[in-house]
């Protein structure tokens, strides 16, 4: 039986040795006004230690598959509490959509840093920054070297990402 | 793996006991901490993938693994200024409000308790969720 994620956590945490990452992720949300600036987004380094290590992380899928039980449980219940048909006070847990998959599927193997940071992008920003990034007119996400974010952050309300 | 199974935890020089569910639901599951300026970057952690840099003194938590409801607690501290620790350890402490985003996130925000607008960066930022996992 494949334990579950936490356990495997906590085992890596034991094993491996923390590995910060090279990269950082520059993204700007779609709806956005302009008033909202960009957001980084920074690796963390046990997590990347598992990555390449592999056999701790759930496949990506389980992740995206449990955000879309939780995105669609959301929208249902809006539209219900608009209506006055549910108490507005009710709010989303796992079991009111027959519960978290990520936990408990079997883990992958290793993964290259890229491949990490890809799966991170999944993972972690809303699907609206990337899921349509091969058609969007405007980038929503770069992928960058850290030396490349900077360092002054006299300004860092004002960061967009250069076109 | 060996697994120790048992319904009390008895400390054995005080006597003092609790449920065993106490130690399972009452340790943090997810916490970080960090530098929040400069490059940010993650210090020491257990269960985080990543953090997001939204902005000033704006930041978010994503957990490898998710909490079971989006009621769970988080708690946070904030401690420096932009500039480091300068100054009497009485105007360091920074108000910091930590909130679940979501099951898989936690928002930090750093507050001005004057103004009640964001408050700068600092280079201690730290914040745990407490409660199930999914």
């Amino acid at each position: 039986m494949t334990k579950h994620l936490f356990e495997r956590i906590m085992e890596a945490k034991e094993r491996l040795q923390p590995i910060q990452s090279q990269y950082r992720v520059v993204y700007e949300l779609p709806d956005g006004d302009d008033e909202t600036c960009a957001g980084v987004l920074v690796p963390d380094p046990n997590w990347l230690a598992m990555a390449l290590a592999g056999g701790y992380l759930p496949p990506i899928e389980a992740y995206l598959s449990d955000l879309s039980k939780m995105y669609g449980w959301m929208a249902e219940t809006e539209r219900l509490k608009k209506q006055g048909l549910l108490d507005p006070t009710v709010n989303f847990s796992w079991d009111k959509v027959g519960g978290a998959t990520h936990p408990y599927v079997d883990p992958i193997g290793p993964m290259t840093e890229e491949q990490a940071i890809e799966y991170l992008i999944m993972k972690d920003l809303p699907p609206a920054v990337w899921a349509d990034h091969e058609t969007a007119n405007k980038p929503r996400f770069k992928i960058v070297r850290t030396e490349m974010v900077p360092t002054d952050r006299s300004y860092r309300n004002a960061w967009r990402i250069a076109e | 793996m060996s697994k120790i199974a048992a319904d009390t935890l008895r400390a054995a020089t005080l006597g003092v006991e609790a449920p065993m569910v106490n130690a399972v639901r009452g340790s943090s599951k997810n916490w970080a901490t960090l530098n929040g300026t400069g490059t940010i970057a993650l210090r020491e952690s257990l269960g985080i993938s990543s953090i997001t840099d939204v902005g000033t003194g704006s930041y978010e938590i994503n957990y490898t693994t998710a909490m079971s409801s989006v009621g769970h607690f988080v708690n946070g501290s904030a401690y420096g200024t932009a500039s480091g620790f300068p100054g009497a350890a009485s105007t360091q402490q920074r108000f910091c409000r930590a909130v679940p985003k979501s099951v898989s996130a936690a928002q930090v925000l750093l507050i001005n308790a004057d103004a009640g607008t964001l408050d700068t960066d600092t280079p201690y930022i730290g914040a745990g969720a407490f409660g199930d996992l999914a």
